[in-house]
């Protein structure tokens, strides 16, 4: 390596680069913080393309949440919430270094996860079902004006979601294993935080998604 | 792979020779070899798409339609302008150069997160290829904008072509956020923020845009392929979706991209005024806050690239009036650039000659861009060759060449030998002449009415047209020679000391080229980088020797 | 380069009087600041070259007074232009109030211009604009000179933008929304329109005249246009002034391929189409080919032709079956 001003007595996971683990950990930590920025603004294109349609066609949107099954809505609302709460307890637990309590809360945040994904499957499948398909492929009947639109951003507004909780579960479980084979630790859990600060995010975005979507009125 | 063995107190090679083989190039996480090959890669897709504006040049020589047909033309526009704007200028200046200096400069060993850098290079070559396959699969001829609905009805592998962009965008904003972090994080001792090299200013203000614009393209184009692909309807008018909407949400991105083209330019311009004047810089605070100024304002101004499409009267009034801010910030740099020059130490050397006609083409793009944020001008002038000659002198004038400047200017240090200078400041001013002559006519025929995108013309353009390609022509061969000197300096050249120039900064305190971990020791900060006249006692960039 | 002529056609819109003023206002404004700043530039770089021998003692590395006033006075220009052209768009946006209203339709790669209040209806293609040029008749925009005009643009497909140079006017059609925008032209005269918003393979063939008419000879054009409307409706010219011609070509020599197939003697003949079917070219096959052009491709073209539904009376589409019918068969078609 030659000369090198990496101070030796660094813990074995502080990458050579770094000064400290102080900063690896705070560098991580504003590096998820600024990829959450940029994940609510490619959201918030969404979000303005529906308060503009929403504007233009107010009727629609009205008779299109009405179609929309609050219930099921609402279910995944608590859910994704109580997700939210066993990724907490997962990272408290970590830093008390209850390992297996951590893993354990951890899977429990992928499991409420899939639970999320199933709803949504039958969510999908009634409208399907009943011929509500996006835009120009729209058969329903049932919604006045352009409810192809409504549900072309419908479909693409909880799609784009649910590919993130996807990517989320997948994440997680990896988080799982290594917080059980111990590479993710009490001492070096900034992966575990930023992980959580993800799952808020997608937990935040459904909290944007579900009364826009459902509670129109 | 490298048998060789080395005494053991020989001196450590550099980081162009610390390994070997493409693996340790192609997986390299080493910050100089990234920025190494996104050199390469991004001066393949300049050739390429400088190959698309010299068929579109040429075949604007006469008014009618001869060497390509109408389709054809319409598709080398198309990729000339998307292969420049996305694969080019856009990752040029930071991700060449950003990557390259920004560590040095920092004093640090690499950036914040270098796996994630290297994942930035294989996601853009990963969108450069979706591109490539649009382009084998017969081209797309929407033009880069993508306007709806030509874009979601015309036939072609448009689809391919908008998910190379999207994946494009990814690497932009991992390369944004990287290199915020980098800065926050990895500065070392006594580097305080009013201690920052301009450049790295300008990185920080590029990089803050790239990862607040660009989710917003990127959202735009994915709504475009679904569009394409199962008809949601948000951008189609037969459904009652609003082809209006889609230009404001492609310009929300697209303007600010704008400044994620100049923004390096000014810092590049910045660091070779002072360094080639022998002196620090002048107004350092302006010229650090107008780059911020730039990026918040530069996002706020998009609708003024839709003054006649139909948006309120109200809303055209607004974005004028903001526009006309951001010349404000603008014009401040120039000037204190100039004032740089002021009791300096004038080095005529290719990267001050860069300068000069930085200065000269930015004002005129500036300029013009004052006659085009004027409401009532603009109605008559959007969408004609005067935008065109606009554009091309503040993104290829004010951008690229600067780019290449830089490039002139830290050749040294990248590759450890100097290219021929002389030839050097003869072929700049060749660049400067022939890009002059390839552009200024298209101001008048512009104005005159001639309408961009125009494959035939009516034949009272044809006497600019043609002087115009008489330019281009001069202009691509005057590039080539810049690359052939380039290249034959990086490999056959004089070898080049620690600091040729020199410079105050902290990447001319190792050797060239570096080594692989930059410094042999941390160093410590006591002044500003560009302390030429010694007028603090003890403001001085310096190297410590580590406690050890 | 100080006289507007060069730069601009002359302005004959009395709506944009000003532009061309601002225009060389900012001109001259630029032409100065370049002399400062690249003089300054150019003064410094040879004073201060690095082998002259002058005095650099405490070069300046800030100083408030000047960056204070390099801030304010761009500023201050700026506003009085920022001003200037905003009064100026206004003016020019808000057409006059009693205004002869002529509804602009764009559609790919040709104009139509409807009057409402006159009941004529002129299109402007290539072959028509040429055959007018032929017999000396007006082409394209036909308008009355002194008589201020409200433009209502839409397009039936994408994008158009009409640009008329010498009014220094422009707006882009929408589909599905209507944009609106006026002029009042001072002289008589034809003047160059252009479309530009770029709208695929013939966008630079969209082009056509605008014709400014004295109120007199303007009203007896109206006149013959309004009796050569009630007259028989001709296939062949509907075929030249809608737009057909500029896809599709009937000559009985036409190579394959190009926008849309060629119709030369397409009737009665088996097509294979982009689903892999056949059809057979009947007047019912034509008919939907020209309402609802996309249901049924044929191979080796795309869907882009846009719909003629609505756009196209009973009577007028008859006579424009009766015309495909007629071609390749080499006799004149009854009307």
């Amino acid at each position: 390596m030659g000369a090198t001003h990496h101070a030796t007595d660094q813990p074995e996971w502080v990458a050579s680069f770094f000064e400290s683990a102080e900063q690896q950990r705070s560098a991580a930590s504003m590096g998820m913080w600024l990829f959450l920025a940029q994940e609510i603004l490619f959201f918030s294109g969404l979000f303005m393309a529906y308060i503009a349609y929403r504007f233009l066609y107010p009727g629609t949107w009205l008779s299109g949440a009405e179609v929309l099954n609050k219930w099921m809505g609402a279910a995944n609302t608590v859910v994704l919430l109580t997700s939210s709460l066993t990724m907490v307890l997962a990272i408290r637990d970590l830093q008390l270094n209850k390992t297996a309590s951590s893993v354990r809360w951890i899977w429990a945040t992928v499991g409420l996860a899939g639970v999320f994904l199933v709803v949504k499957a039958f969510e999908y499948a009634h409208k399907f079902h009943m011929g509500i398909f996006p835009g120009g492929h729209y058969e329903g009947g049932a919604v006045e004006g352009m409810a192809g639109i409504f549900f072309g951003i419908y479909y693409t507004a909880t799609g784009l979601h649910a590919l993130h909780v996807i990517i989320g579960m997948g994440l997680l479980g990896w988080l799982a294993v290594k917080v059980k084979n111990g590479s993710v630790t009490g001492e070096n859990d900034v992966l575990a935080e930023n992980l959580g600060l993800y799952w808020h995010l997608v937990d935040l975005v459904w909290i944007f998604l579900f009364p826009m979507l459902y509670l129109v009125k | 792979m490298s048998t060789e063995t080395e005494a053991v107190d020989a001196p450590e090679p550099s980081y162009l020779a610390a390994t070997r083989g493409w693996k340790s190039w192609l997986f390299s996480v080493d910050h100089k070899r990234i920025a190494i090959m996104y050199l390469v890669a991004t001066t393949l897709f300049m050739i390429a798409g400088g190959v698309m504006a010299g068929l579109v040049r040429i075949e604007l020589f006469t008014a009618a339609g001869d060497l390509l047909d109408a389709d054809q033309y319409n598709r080398a526009f198309t990729l000339h302008g998307s292969i420049m704007v996305f694969l080019v200028i856009i990752p040029a200046a930071p991700a060449v150069l950003g990557n390259f200096v920004l560590p040095l400069m920092l004093g640090a060993r690499d950036v914040a997160f270098p796996k994630l850098n290297l994942a930035s290079f294989h996601i853009y070559m990963a969108g450069a290829a979706l591109l490539l396959v649009a382009m084998v699969l017969g081209s797309f001829d929407t033009g880069w904008t993508f306007y709806t609905p030509y874009s979601s009805t015309t036939v072609g592998p448009v689809a391919w072509a908008l998910t190379g962009v999207f994946i494009l965008g990814f690497s932009s904003i991992l390369t944004g956020l990287n290199f915020i972090v980098t800065i926050h994080k990895m500065r070392p001792p006594g580097m305080t923020w009013l201690r920052l090299p301009l450049m790295l200013w300008s990185i920080y203000a590029t990089s803050a845009v790239q990862i607040l614009a660009t989710p917003v393209l990127a959202i735009t184009v994915l709504l475009l392929v679904i569009e394409r692909a199962v008809g949601i309807g948000i951008f189609d008018p037969t459904l009652g979706g609003d082809p209006v909407l889609f230009q404001h949400f492609f310009w929300f991105y697209s303007h600010p991209a704008v400044y994620i083209m100049i923004l390096p330019a000014f810092g590049i311009v910045s660091e070779m005024v002072a360094v080639h004047s022998q002196r620090s810089i002048f107004g350092y605070k302006g010229i650090a806050g107008s780059s911020l100024a730039i990026a918040i304002v530069g996002s706020l101004v998009w609708g003024h690239h839709m003054f006649t499409s139909g948006q309120s009267i109200y809303s055209s009034v607004l974005f004028s009036f903001l526009t006309f801010f951001i010349a404000v910030p603008t014009a401040i740099k120039v000037f204190s650039w100039v004032a740089t020059m002021y009791k300096g130490r004038i080095q005529f050397t290719p990267p001050m000659m860069y300068v000069f006609s930085f200065l000269a083409l930015f004002m005129i793009g500036g300029l013009t861009g004052v006659v085009l944020g004027a409401l009532s001008i603009d109605v008559h002038l959007h969408d004609t060759y005067y935008v065109v000659a606009h554009f091309h002198y503040v993104m290829m004038g004010g951008a690229i060449l600067t780019y290449i400047g830089g490039l002139h200017h830290w050749w040294p240090k990248m590759f450890g030998r100097m290219y021929p200078m002389r030839l050097a400041n003869i072929t700049s001013a060749l660049v400067f002449i022939s890009f002059n002559l390839t552009f200024l006519p298209m101001f008048v025929v512009g104005s005159r009415g001639m309408p961009r995108r125009y494959y035939e013309y009516l034949a009272s353009f044809e006497s600019l047209n043609q002087i115009a390609t008489v330019g281009a022509i001069c202009l691509g061969v005057s590039l080539f020679v810049t690359l052939g000197y380039l290249i034959y300096g990086a490999i056959w050249g004089e070898p080049a000391s620690e600091n040729p120039w020199n410079a105050k900064s902290l990447e001319w305190q190792t050797a060239s080229p570096p080594i692989e971990h930059n410094f042999h020791y941390q160093p410590v900060v006591t002044g500003t980088p560009y302390d030429y006249d010694g007028a603090e006692p003890g403001q001085k960039v310096k190297v410590a020797e580590a406690s050890k | 380069m100080f006289d507007p002529r060069f730069w601009m056609p002359e302005s004959v819109n009395a709506l944009a009087e000003g532009t061309d003023t601002l225009f060389m206002f900012i001109l001259w404004v630029s032409v100065i600041s370049m002399v400062v700043v690249c003089g300054a530039m150019i003064y410094l770089a040879v004073r201060y070259r690095a082998s002259a021998d002058v005095a650099r003692d405490n070069p300046p590395r800030d100083h408030l007074g000047l960056e204070v006033t390099w801030t304010l006075i761009p500023t201050v220009i700026l506003m009085v232009i920022f001003y200037w052209g905003t009064r100026d768009y206004v003016r020019m946006s808000i057409p006059e109030t009693d205004a002869m209203e002529v509804r602009v339709m764009g559609q790919k790669w040709f104009w139509t211009f409807d009057y409402p209040e006159q009941g004529i209806r002129l299109q402007a293609t290539e072959e028509l604009d040429a055959k007018n040029v032929k017999e000396g008749r007006p082409v394209g925009l036909v308008v009355p000179v002194d008589t201020p005009v409200r433009l209502v643009g839409s397009s039936n497909d994408v994008l158009h933008s009409v640009f008329i140079p010498s009014f220094r006017m422009k707006k882009d059609v929408v589909p599905n929304r209507y944009t609106t925008t006026g002029f009042r032209a001072t002289e008589e005269g034809v003047y160059d329109l252009f479309c530009t918003e770029y709208c695929g393979t013939k966008h630079s063939g969209m082009i056509t005249k605008v014709t400014v008419l004295s109120q007199a000879e303007f009203a007896s054009f109206v006149e013959e246009a309004q009796e050569a409307a009630e007259g028989p409706v001709d296939g062949a010219t509907l075929f030249a002034s809608s737009g057909c011609a500029g896809c599709h070509s009937v000559a009985g020599d036409a190579p394959a391929g190009g926008i849309g197939p060629a119709l030369y003697d397409v009737f009665g003949r088996e097509e294979r189409l982009t689903t892999g079917d056949t059809v057979l070219v009947d007047e019912n096959y034509l008919r939907e080919s020209i309402e609802n052009p996309v249901a049924k491709v044929v191979e080796g073209y795309g869907p882009v032709m846009p719909s003629y539904a609505g756009r196209l009376s009973e009577e007028e589409l008859t006579a424009l079956i009766v015309y495909l019918k007629g071609l390749g068969s080499d006799k004149e078609a009854p009307i």
